[in-house]
């Protein structure tokens, strides 16, 4: 009642001196707190207000112009729930009410009007949350607070809440540089964007669903990609246009990956959730990347490390997950992460399934009855770890240390019978890839930008097979398969702007590469031990120096970049890259690209011929090595580097919610080598041959990609037809075609967003890869096959397989975000031969014979995934 | 409210020099100072204990409080920071 009297007075005061003040705003077109208006009527007017301090500091308004009155003021304050009242004293009360009024917001990206995950939402420095799924977010706000929205790779922008916004969208901008070079958002869908240079950048956290993929495991995204597929349907196994997975170049961090996967290629070995960006090259690719003939993949660790603690993890049923970024000070943050199999707690179907896919025809598939019994369950494990520290002294510089381990184990033991003779059997597999590097980058628009990175990797493969023949004196065998490459190195680079159209980018590049293998056996007789190299036992170092220099114009219509890249290496000597890319503008629907590119690469992941005895094998997930390549026997060697000339011609046209693509290309490839080839190699060590001449390969390719997008619902269809050989002159006077041909490959996926729900279905058809069919194996067979020019002369039939997933976004409290998930490929759980290897068996003569093995498509494969992040 | 009413057009200032007669020696002003010293100071001026202990005291007020009357004080403290007050005898209960 008295406080309703006090109001009274105040409004009578008011009425009595009602004469206008007016105060001089030294910032206008901006927000300016409560507090700093009121002081500049205490300063300017000599005013008396009272307030409560923390509320009229975290209240903003909007002011336009360069004076405000007092009156004003008063309105102003209205809009944001607080009312100034003066008292007939003429002193003025500032009041906000205590409650928070609900407010939401929706992200969307400017662009493409897609909606934004993960977005950060701060009022000031104190982190509110996160966008959901959806892109919106819920708070309880005081009017008057100024939002800022964060997101990487987009500018952040500040927002205004006053009492007449309930629910807004707001529209966020791409940095300006990622902008200019994006001629595609949604590729496929959101995630996948197709810069100017014609390469992909593939997000894989905003990545919408796809369909039989429940994480958004990098490399198998990037298969729904034309021109980029599996033909042994590997999740982890990248052929991209002709190339096989080791003439890919990874880098993570600017590190240079030898081991690209858990699990014998079922899981790429780079974790998704810390992974910022990827950059996909399938052609055109950029001077500054070298030494693989096929495609580059470049990924990015996270780096929004320094606003807030954040952290997520998540479990499927082959393993968990979890990340922690933390900021130390404003500009030092540092990112940890970790990812594990969980097949020590608990072997899931999943694990099942994907187990006896991968060693299907060997003894450790549980399914098979090779007269061998599992004494344990198949105890594999792997983890991949990454720690990263930034410092960000201003916005334009950053200094980076990034560390990544990557480890896969196998270790098992079996136990048979042969001649009345009990054995054991172990196979124990280790596989480790570790590196770190070193970043310093000072980057700002208009600058040059300049880049010094500084990387370590060491790759190491220890595969040890043992029979212990559990009688006394009897002969055992410890055969040892090794691998190891260590490379260090560095790049310098300036990318220089001249004028509003040129850039010049120049670089230099040292690197050393080691690589050693070691194929043998011990036997041991009687107690004495008999060592037999069986392959290869090599260790090679090679050295080398590279500089590059390129040339971009960038007008409007038309994007030309023309470089070289030369190398001199102490093993070939000088080599020489040229590199043309170019992409025409003809009008608002319609794009022309095409480039012209050489690429040279030392060294090959090989595989070593099997000489399979039938008592005992050795795991052929284990048989493959990083080898230099080189020709002729001892004292008579040549270094050799496989030359890759590629041509690409494309077309890109979008109108009305419709894209298509379409590129062709043609790649010559020299000196190619056999040893990749379980069948040549299986040959060559029947007939005791030491290794054939370099071939010559060519790889001619149509990709073909049609979507549209209606509202939620997405649909694409990609198409590629690809013929791949190649020709050895010795071992078959024609061309034949690659064990990896695959000359028709089609895809349908749908996917559909619905509330809070995703849903993706997909299609595959592929038609099946060649082999060689055999009935005896032997040398007089061979011969004959080869003389009649049918080497890989038949097919296996053509395959096919539907995939779906389902995603489930909790609601979002604008604290943390979570998901739950369920996918399931190959749905009609169709079997069917996919891929054959080859290896040596030995009759009862001990004569040598060729024998093949046939795998089959993973079966129907379930699979679901829980996750949260705050 | 129509002693609100927006002006487009701000007049030139006149301070109104007759509504503030004892205003120099009649108040306290405090700048982003706690309410634990704001309410210490109303205690000494008024003779009075005033319990703190169920609001959130380290708030920071700025403004002022007139030492014409105990209820004046409070009133002028407590409004703007969202505070109830009641007086029993010389003790004031504090409340959000």
């Amino acid at each position: 009642m008295q406080r309703l009297y006090y109001i009274l007075l105040c409004i009578v005061g008011i009425t009595i001196s009602a004469k206008a003040q007016q105060v001089k705003i030294p910032t206008s077109g901006t927000f300016v707190s409560v507090e700093d208006v009121v002081t500049f009527f205490k300063d300017q007017h000599n005013l008396q207000f009272s307030y409560d301090v923390a509320q009229m500091q975290q209240a903003f308004i909007p002011i336009n112009d360069t004076t405000l009155s007092i009156e004003d003021f008063t309105e102003v304050l209205k809009t944001i729930a607080i009312t100034l009242k003066k008292d007939k004293k003429g002193n003025y009360f500032l009041i906000q009410s205590n409650e928070e009024n609900s407010y939401c917001v929706t992200i969307k990206d400017t662009h493409s009007n897609l909606a934004l995950p993960n977005v950060t939402i701060y009022n000031g420095d104190e982190y509110l949350g996160i966008t959901d799924f959806s892109g919106t977010a819920n708070l309880e706000i005081r009017p008057g607070t100024l939002l800022t929205y964060r997101y990487t790779g987009y500018k952040s922008v500040i927002q205004h809440v006053s009492l007449s916004n309930d629910c807004i969208t707001l529209m966020l901008k791409d940095d300006v540089q990622a902008l200019e070079e994006i001629i595609l958002t949604n590729y496929l869908t959101r995630g996948l964007v197709k810069n100017k240079n014609s390469s992909l950048t593939l997000s894989p956290k905003t990545l919408a669903i796809l369909p039989g993929l429940v994480e958004p495991d990098v490399f198998q995204s990037l298969q729904l990609v034309p021109g980029i597929n599996s033909p042994g349907e590997n999740p982890a196994s990248l052929h991209i246009r002709g190339g096989t997975p080791d003439q890919n170049l990874l880098l993570w961090d600017g590190i240079k990956i030898y081991q690209n996967s858990h699990f014998f290629d079922q899981i790429t070995s780079f974790n998704p959730y810390i992974t910022k960006k990827v950059d996909v090259y399938r052609g055109g690719t950029s001077v500054r990347y070298g030494d693989r003939i096929s495609g580059v993949i470049n990924m990015q660790s996270d780096d929004d490390l320094f606003d807030t603690f954040k952290a997520g993890g998540g479990m499927n049923l082959l393993g968990g997950d979890v990340y922690f970024k933390i900021p130390i000070f404003k500009k030092l943050g540092i990112l940890i992460a970790g990812r594990r199999s969980l097949t020590d707690l608990y072997q899931s179907f999943t694990f099942n399934s994907i187990s006896s896919k991968v060693f299907q025809n060997s003894r450790l598939d549980a399914s098979e009855d090779i007269g061998i019994e599992n004494e344990t369950p198949l105890n594999y494990f792997f983890s991949d770890w990454n720690a990263k520290l930034m410092y960000k002294p201003n916005e334009n510089h950053s200094y980076t240390l990034s560390i990544i381990k990557i480890k896969n184990t196998l270790n098992n033991n079996n136990k048979g019978v042969r001649d009345n003779e009990p054995f054991q059997i172990g196979d124990r597999l280790e596989q480790n890839n570790w590196g770190g590097s070193f970043t310093w980058l000072r980057e700002k628009e208009g600058l040059t930008t300049k880049k010094f990175q500084l990387f370590l990797s060491d790759y190491s493969s220890q595969y040890n097979f043992e029979f212990i023949s559990e009688n006394e004196g009897a002969s055992n065998l410890i055969a040892t398969r090794i691998n190891q490459v260590t490379e260090f190195g560095y790049d310098l680079s300036y990318d220089i702007p001249i004028g509003k159209y040129h850039h010049v980018l120049i670089g230099n590049q040292l690197q050393t590469t080691n690589v050693s293998d070691g194929v043998f056996d011990i036997f041991n007789v009687n107690g004495q031990e008999i060592f037999n190299i069986i392959g290869l036992v090599t260790t090679q170092g090679r050295t080398n120096l590279i500089g590059y220099l390129e040339h971009r114009y960038d007008a409007d219509n038309l994007f030309l970049s023309t470089g070289i890249r030369a190398e001199y290496n102490n093993l070939v000597g000088l080599l020489f890259e040229p590199r043309v890319f170019a992409s025409l503008k003809l009008s608002n629907s319609l794009r022309l690209t095409t480039s012209l590119e050489r690429k040279n690469q030392s060294f090959s992941q090989i595989n070593n011929a099997q000489i399979e005895p039938d008592f005992y094998n050795l795991l052929p997930a284990a048989n493959q090595f990083w080898s230099i390549q080189f020709q002729g026997t001892e004292g008579n060697f040549e270094f050799l580097t496989q030359k890759s000339n590629q041509l690409t011609v494309g077309a890109l046209y979008k109108k009305n919610g419709w894209t298509a693509e379409l590129e062709g290309y043609y790649k010559k490839i020299d000196n190619t080598t056999s040893q990749i080839d379980t069948f040549i190699t299986s040959v060559n060590t029947i007939e005791q041959q030491t290794s054939l001449t370099p071939g010559l390969a060519k790889r001619y390719g149509l990709d073909f990609l049609l979507k549209k997008r209606i509202k939620n619902y997405k649909a694409w269809l990609s198409y590629t037809w690809a013929k791949n050989t190649v020709q050895y002159r010795d071992f078959q006077s024609l061309a034949f075609p690659e064990p990896f041909d695959q000359r028709h490959r089609f895809n349908l996926s749908q996917t559909y967003s619905y509330n809070h729900f995703e849903f993706a279905l997909g299609w595959t058809y592929g038609s099946g890869l060649p082999f060689t069919k055999t009935t005896t194996g032997s040398i007089q067979e061979i011969t004959d096959l080869r003389a009649n020019n049918n080497v890989y002369g038949n097919r296996l039939p053509d395959y096919h397989r539907l995939d779906l997933s389902t995603i489930y976004h909790f609601k979002n409290n604008g604290r943390w975000n979570g998901k739950v998930g369920f996918s399931i490929r190959n749905l009609y759980d169709r079997r069917q031969d996919i891929q054959t290897n080859y290896s040596i068996g030995i009759d009862d003569q001990n004569d040598f014979f060729l024998q093949s093995t046939t795998n089959e498509s993973l079966k129907l494969t379930a699979d679901m995934v829980f996750r949260i992040s705050f | 409210m129509a002693a609100f009413a927006k002006a487009k057009t701000p007049l030139t200032i006149v301070q109104n020099k007759n509504s503030i007669p004892t205003w120099r020696d009649g108040k306290s002003v405090f700048t982003n100072t706690s309410l634990i010293e704001v309410f210490a100071a109303i205690e000494r001026q008024f003779d009075v204990t005033i319990e703190i202990s169920r609001i959130n005291a380290n708030r920071k007020f700025t403004g002022f409080f007139s030492y014409e009357q105990l209820e004046n004080a409070l009133e002028q403290v407590c409004y703007p920071m969202n505070i109830k007050y009641t007086i029993e005898g010389r003790t004031v209960q504090l409340s959000n």
